[in-house]
């Protein structure tokens, strides 16, 4: 089949999305589709930039570009699924966040409330016109039901080098790899540091928009003894900090999907996350997997020092964990197969 | 923050580690040249005269990674670069002069791609990477069926078979992509087959000629019912079923010449009960010397072995090693032979496992009694003697087969193969005798070491007695400042041979049935 994948770029921010769109790439190319992909670069700011890109993408015609046979699109952003196709399949990474979950309708100016009811409409529009639509997972499934009234079906797919995660001695440590922004709430582990009695340090990995200030509230609470910022790890320096964790924090705010959850499991190990992390909790079972906590310091800093008292009970929560992964039994194969049957 | 841990410390270890091999990512596919792959693919195509492939096959991606079926490296253009390929794909490196050579002999003979793949996946560098090629079929099979033909005197037809496998393999490939899933079906067979060879050699032979009796059968048969066949590929099948069972005869010929000399199980309880006395003591009948040859030992070790805390660092990627376990195995006891300081059950006392020791000297059982680890004096063998079949999560002899008599050795991996529970580990580590330094000289301190354990050898004992998925641990290099700082060829080889890993470690499984 000729197949167009469409996605957006964000010139300079990597993260998971980037990762996602390359391993279906590779995945449809391995099954012996000829694959094409497409990427809308994007902007955030200002509004018309984002109202420039969705018009572009409604206004594309995909059918036969130059006489050339399409058989499919298979769009994972906002606003690729705008694009016109007639076999057009959507599998939702995420939908422009700031016109939904993450809209502060107090400081919201009206060009702001202009553009965010642009973008509802336009998700209406494009999203009931696909042939089928399918979700990165199930909490972006229930966003998508409770903001836009559709459904989508919730597809997994395992994160990027799965076989060679591994599990190895824990040393005493927590590590917390994931961008360095508000809303994945490093915060909250490094106010808990200070509450902590146990002899565990934090190691927190990856760049991103808070860092100064996630350094300056370590400064502050005079944890910088126990704290460490890693940086950027390379992929193996990533899989070796897994396999000697005590446990992985990723409690991030209303998280859509979240490699990391799976990556932890991957490595045997617990995941502590909380009760509004979104797509995590699809993954982690209170006490069988890992911790589910309310996002508060005091409750995170003792569930931390348990794990530290009880390393045998991590272990287990660790195994667990990866017994789960094994069970969700998930492959690109299938994942393929799931989103070209329709 | 008096009782913050050295996490310095602990991150500059964990970056260390991530430098290990096992740790290799492979390159990430790039995401903009998706049209080049498709293109290449049609270059590979072309250079095979012309013909066009649809389909399949896209897992061919150039020069970008390595291929990763055995279809896919059918395909590719020149041997030179296929085997460069394999190599790249099975151990992660460009291939050597001296294996480019080799493997190019071998092609140019016929003995065809399938086996020098089958040939790299069985080497030890490849460990689990071997896993990555998919859809080998029959080639493994062969492979081993020219091993054991070599032995016997009949490698003309171990060459045989492979060719025609060869030759099949690409004719399937041109003809009839159908055949791909009849094949997978039969490697499932065959590899539960080969998982079950055991230490006795005729029988293997006996069971590799047999399944390829079947297989061939079965191909036949089915190959009957397909009109679409040439009746060139039958005669083929027909040749091979008959060669198969002239291998079967000369089977059981070499069964009659070797049973009337009365057998190896005679032979293996006299070694069993041979060689009790520990390596100190071998020899002397005076126990106050005894006693004082044993101190001697201990200050030895004390000396020369590294402080406890040394030893129990070098013993961490072990420690990886064994958190492989399946949790299922955990209830099971980790028996150590010859523990000596019990630096290592320390260890796994601390990681939640049930360690057990046994050690030949009483000084050094009384020092791991003091500490608290459940240690026994006795020897090795007849240590796992008292275990029941599958009863145990893991053996490991740490500096131990290097003291041993060949025969006490044979039943000690023996012993240990069968003492094992399914998917059980067996850890060893001996002196590296690849290190030049090593094999002459540092290996000949201790007054009890016998002989150098080589790494093929060890590797071999551990396949004989049907351990699989087995890892080479290279450790301990001499520190870099030992090296030759020269950017040339000579000084890198003399840097290899000389300042290299000193501790040769072997890790396997037993197979789960």
């Amino acid at each position: 089949m000729n197949i167009i994948v469409t996605a957006c770029q964000v010139p300079f921010i990597g993260g998971g999305a980037s990762y996602h769109v390359s391993g279906l790439v590779a995945a449809l190319r391995e099954a012996g589709h000829r694959v094409e992909l497409l990427r809308l670069p994007f902007q955030f700011a200002p509004a018309s930039a984002v109202r420039g890109v969705m018009t572009f993408a409604e206004q594309l015609d995909l059918s036969h570009p130059n006489g050339q046979p399409v058989d499919r699109v298979i769009s994972l952003q906002f606003p690729g699924y705008g694009i016109q196709h007639p076999h057009h399949v959507v599998w939702l990474m995420h939908q422009y966040r700031a016109a939904y979950e993450l809209f502060d309708q107090a400081g919201a100016d009206s060009e702001t409330i202009a553009l965010r009811d642009a973008v509802l409409s336009f998700d209406d529009r494009a999203l009931s016109r696909v042939q089928h639509r399918f979700a990165n997972s199930p909490r972006v499934a229930e966003r998508l039901r409770h903001y836009n009234g559709l459904d989508a079906e919730p597809l997994s797919h395992p994160p990027p080098f799965a076989n060679l995660y591994r599990c190895a001695p824990a040393q005493p440590y927590i590590f917390c790899p994931s961008r360095l922004e508000s809303l994945k709430r490093q915060d909250l582990l490094i106010e808990a540091a200070a509450l902590m009695r146990s002899p565990v340090g934090i190691v927190i990995a990856g760049s991103g928009g808070q860092a100064a200030r996630y350094r300056e509230l370590a400064a502050a609470r005079g944890v910088e003894g126990r704290v460490r910022f890693v940086g950027e790890l390379s992929e193996r320096e990533k899989i070796a900090f897994y396999a000697h964790a005590l446990a992985v924090f990723f409690a991030p705010y209303d998280e859509d999907y979240g490699y990391v959850t799976l990556e932890a499991m991957l490595s045997g190990k617990p995941v502590i996350t909380c009760t509004d992390s979104g797509g995590p909790l699809a993954y982690v079972e209170e006490g069988v997997t890992g911790r589910v906590l309310a996002p508060e310091p005091p409750v995170v800093a003792e569930a931390i020092d348990a794990m530290h008292r009880e390393t045998a009970r991590a272990a287990n929560y660790g195994r667990a964990g990866r017994e789960a992964y094994q069970a969700l039994n998930l492959s690109w194969e299938r994942t393929v197969d799931r989103l070209l049957s329709v | 923050m008096s009782n913050a841990p050295d996490l310095d410390a602990v991150i500059a270890h964990v970056r260390e580690e991530a430098r290990r091999p096992e740790y290799q990512v492979p390159e990430a596919t790039p995401l903009q040249p998706l049209a080049a792959q498709t293109r290449e693919w049609a270059v590979s195509g072309a250079e095979r005269g012309g013909r066009s492939f649809e389909g399949g096959h896209a897992e061919y991606a150039g020069s970008g990674s390595p291929p990763r079926s055995l279809d896919a490296f059918l395909v590719i253009g020149d041997d030179a670069r296929f085997i460069e390929q394999a190599y790249q794909c099975l151990f992660e490196r460009s291939a050597d002069p001296v294996g480019l050579r080799d493997y190019g002999s071998r092609l140019d003979a016929g003995y065809g791609r399938p086996f020098v793949l089958a040939a790299l996946a069985a080497a030890p560098e490849a460990g689990p990477r071997r896993r990555r090629i998919q859809g080998l079929g029959l080639a493994p099979l062969l492979y081993n069926l020219w091993r054991v033909s070599r032995r016997i005197g009949l490698e003309w037809l171990g060459r045989w078979c492979n060719r025609a496998y060869a030759q099949w393999r690409q004719w399937r490939l041109l003809v009839d992509p159908q055949w791909l899933a009849t094949l997978q079906q039969w490697q499932s067979t065959q590899q539960h087959q080969l998982a079950q060879l055991d230490d006795d050699a005729r029988s293997q032979l006996k069971a590799v000629t047999d399944a390829l009796g079947r297989h061939v059968q079965t191909t036949a048969s089915s190959l009957a019912d397909s009109e679409s066949v040439s009746s060139e590929l039958r005669h083929t099948l027909e040749r091979l079923m008959q060669e198969q069972r002239i291998l079967q005869a000369s089977v059981q010929a070499f069964r009659l010449q070797q049973s009337p000399a009365g057998g190896a199980p005679a032979m293996r309880r006299q070694a069993s009960s041979a060689e009790r006395s520990p390596p100190a003591q071998e020899g002397v009948v005076d126990n106050a010397l005894a006693t004082r040859l044993d101190t001697y030992y201990l200050a030895f070790e004390a000396t020369h072995r590294g402080t406890e805390a040394e030893i129990r660092a070098a013993q961490m990627p072990y420690l990886n090693e064994i958190s492989q376990l399946p949790s299922s195995l955990l209830a099971l006891p980790v028996l150590d032979l010859g523990c000596g300081r019990g630096e290592w059950l320390a260890l796994l006392r601390e990681h939640g496992f049930q360690g057990r020791g046994i050690d030949s000297s009483t000084a050094m059982v009384n020092h791991c009694q003091r500490h608290g680890l459940s240690v026994a004096q006795g020897d090795a063998v007849s240590a796992l003697e008292e275990y029941k079949e599958g009863s145990l999560a893991a053996v490991s002899a740490f500096h131990l087969v290097e003291h041993l008599p060949f025969p006490v050795l044979f039943r000690l991996l023996e012993e240990a193969a069968r003492a094992l529970a399914p998917g059980g580990m067996l850890l060893v580590e001996t002196p590296n005798a690849e290190n030049v330094l090593v094999g002459s000289h540092t290996f000949y301190h201790d007054f009890s070491h016998r002989n150098p354990v080589t790494h093929s050898s060890l590797d071999f004992l551990l396949g004989y007695f049907g351990l699989v998925d087995r890892v080479t641990l290279r450790l301990n290099p001499y520190p870099p400042e030992a090296r030759i700082e020269e950017p040339t060829l000579a000084a890198a080889r003399l840097n290899g041979h000389l300042y290299g890993p000193q501790d040769l470690g072997m890790v396997a499984r037993k197979p789960v049935p």
